[in-house]
């Protein structure tokens, strides 16, 4: 009798051993992660307000915390229109399916290039030619999920959580690099409430947290709002890309 | 009893006014209008009994409407209106049409930014979208004339490095790393002219004046004239980048001094930067770190990430404020390891 209950110990013991090894992706969490992309997959148009608290190098040794807010509308399959407003800036980003411009409303500048036919490749395309990262972009990718779970080392359900009022499903995750927490509402679409990433690539450990309000799904937006005008008297400048 | 004379002639011109110019008194019924309108927007809490009895008496213009519109217009609108455009009105009828904006994309070195020559941003050409109100500046500029002359100088050196090392990590864009010691503090670029003998690069002119002067640099004769290098082109002459190496005699009076390190001074003008040699005037790098108040016609504004810099020829200027007022430092803009 004792025996069996050595062996069955050892084997609970090993079997952990070999889990915490080879890193942990909880199903539960996958199963959340997959529904927020489902649903993000079967949009036809999204819009969203989101409050972005993220830390920056100020001077070696010195990140100071800065503030922001976006309103967002993603229209499938080719459009969108960002507006962000920061502690010194004001600038809007609108695509019309065949150019993206940037608009500064502090300075009356503007920037146009010719952009990819659609969504993905633009959002790609913006951060690799622009260093432009739109809020929640990634979470637009078809393979979200996948993509995440192949990159994390560790997904973990961590409970149920109540924020704002809301009820909402906590997620972390982690790899080398960065540690991700994942707050999504529990009200049958999934939505993220609150996403909180710690980058701990650099010397120093630096968050990037971001709140979601205003979640407009599907709405029948006219593509007239996608199509940038430029304001009297603003003047086009050119945009110097990365590569 | 003269001055009530003279107030009742003005009467009498006002309503003469009126008379002749019918627009101008229909200006101000519209404007009346539009504000009765405004009023009367509240009546429509009113109950429906007296809603039904108001509302033809208060509005007698109704009447006059239609006859004030062109026919053909108006059949113009119902025939859209019923068009397939499944929306509130089948669309509405824009002053401002769909606007052309052409991309205007570029790479940190591309030499085709910040240049007169060419496709630059800002030349008279008409591509520009929006931008009418720096016309009046650039009448005496000669666009129509084709000159073929490159006004850059290839030999030249986008900037001096600072003598002293900057305080802040640059910030990395494209494989080059961007380093100010000053804070970004945008301010609109609007060229500066420095006075009539002084002329942008590609500017052309049919003879220099006699106290032009001969300068050779590396083989390369150059004709100078008040803080202005010219080149031979098409039987007269054309304005170039001034060569670094460069050495004349005289620059012109209202030249700026600009501290380069706390022994050096250099000299500014036209956006030319001189280091006094010898008794005479060397053209030197601009250097990084210093600032200069104006910048001349051919610079352009660049967005390099989350900053618009001014870039003239292939040095970057970054908007700053030096003492409260609008100044721009020269940039160092170096090859970094990623």
């Amino acid at each position: 009798m004792l025996k069996k209950i050595c062996l069955g110990l050892a084997l609970i013991v090993t079997g952990h051993f070999a889990k915490a090894q080879e890193g942990k992706i909880d199903s539960t969490a996958m199963m959340i992660l997959d529904k927020m992309s489902g649903l993000f997959g079967e949009l036809k148009s999204v819009g969203f307000t989101s409050e972005v608290a993220k830390d920056v190098v100020y001077s070696e040794d010195f990140f100071i915390k800065e503030f922001g807010s976006s309103k967002v509308r993603f229209l499938g399959p080719n459009k969108f229109s960002v507006r962000i407003s920061g502690e010194k800036q004001d600038d809007l980003y609108s695509y019309n399916g065949s150019q993206v411009a940037y608009y500064s409303f502090a300075n009356n500048l503007y920037a146009v290039a010719d952009a990819p036919d659609n969504l993905i490749e633009t959002i790609d395309w913006l951060y690799e030619d622009f260093g432009v990262e739109l809020t929640l972009a990634d979470l637009f990718y078809p393979s979200f999920s996948q993509d995440f779970a192949d990159k994390m080392d560790y997904v973990e359900f961590l409970g149920v959580i109540h924020i704002d009022g809301v009820r909402t499903f906590h997620i972390g995750a982690a790899n080398e690099n960065a540690t991700f927490q994942f707050w999504i509402s529990d009200d049958g679409y999934f939505l993220p409430k609150k996403i909180l990433i710690t980058y701990m690539d650099g010397p120093y450990a630096h968050q990037h947290q971001t709140d979601f309000y205003d979640w407009e799904l599907n709405q029948d937006l006219p593509e007239s709002i996608f199509e940038f005008l430029p304001p009297p008297n603003a003047k086009q400048i050119t945009w110097i890309k990365k590569n | 009893m003269k001055t009530f004379n003279v107030k009742i002639g003005i009467l009498m011109l006002g309503i003469f006014g009126m008379l002749i110019f019918p627009d101008l008194a229909e200006a101000q019924r519209m404007r009346g209008a539009a504000a009765g309108r405004g009023a009367a927007r509240p009546t429509t809490t009113r109950s429906a009994p007296q809603r039904s009895t108001a509302r033809p008496a208060s509005r007698p213009a109704t009447a006059n409407r239609p006859a004030s519109r062109p026919q053909a217009s108006q059949s113009d609108r119902r025939a859209s209106n019923s068009s397939a455009k499944a929306t509130l009105n089948g669309g509405s009828n824009k002053l401002v049409q769909k606007p052309t904006n052409n991309g205007k994309v570029a790479s940190v070195k591309d030499r085709n930014v910040g240049n007169n020559s060419g496709n630059r941003v800002g030349n008279n050409s008409g591509n520009r979208v929006g931008n009418n109100t720096n016309v009046g500046n650039r009448v005496n500029i000669d666009n129509s004339r084709n000159v073929n002359i490159n006004v850059r100088n290839t030999r030249n050196v986008a900037y001096r490095p600072p003598y002293r090392p900057y305080p802040r990590p640059p910030v990395v864009w494209g494989g080059y790393g961007f380093s100010c010691f000053r804070p970004y503090y945008y301010h609109p670029y609007t060229p500066f002219y420095w006075g009539p003998a002084w002329h942008p690069w590609g500017f052309f002119v049919a003879a220099l004046a006699t106290t032009a002067i001969i300068v050779t640099v590396e083989n390369q004769k150059y004709h100078y004239d008040e803080g202005v290098f010219y080149t031979e082109s098409d039987g007269g002459y054309v304005v170039v980048e001034a060569p670094q190496g460069a050495t004349v005699k005289v620059i012109p009076s209202e030249a700026e001094t600009v501290q380069v390190n706390e022994t050096v001074n250099n000299y500014y003008y036209g956006g030319t930067f001189y280091e006094k040699e010898d008794g005479g005037y060397t053209v030197v790098p601009p250097p990084a770190g210093a600032t200069v108040d104006q910048l001349p016609e051919g610079a352009e504004e660049v967005k390099v990430g989350d900053q618009t810099y001014v870039k003239y020829g292939d040095t970057y200027y970054l908007p700053v404020q030096v003492d409260g007022k609008n100044a721009y430092e020269i940039a160092q803009v170096e090859e970094v390891e990623q």
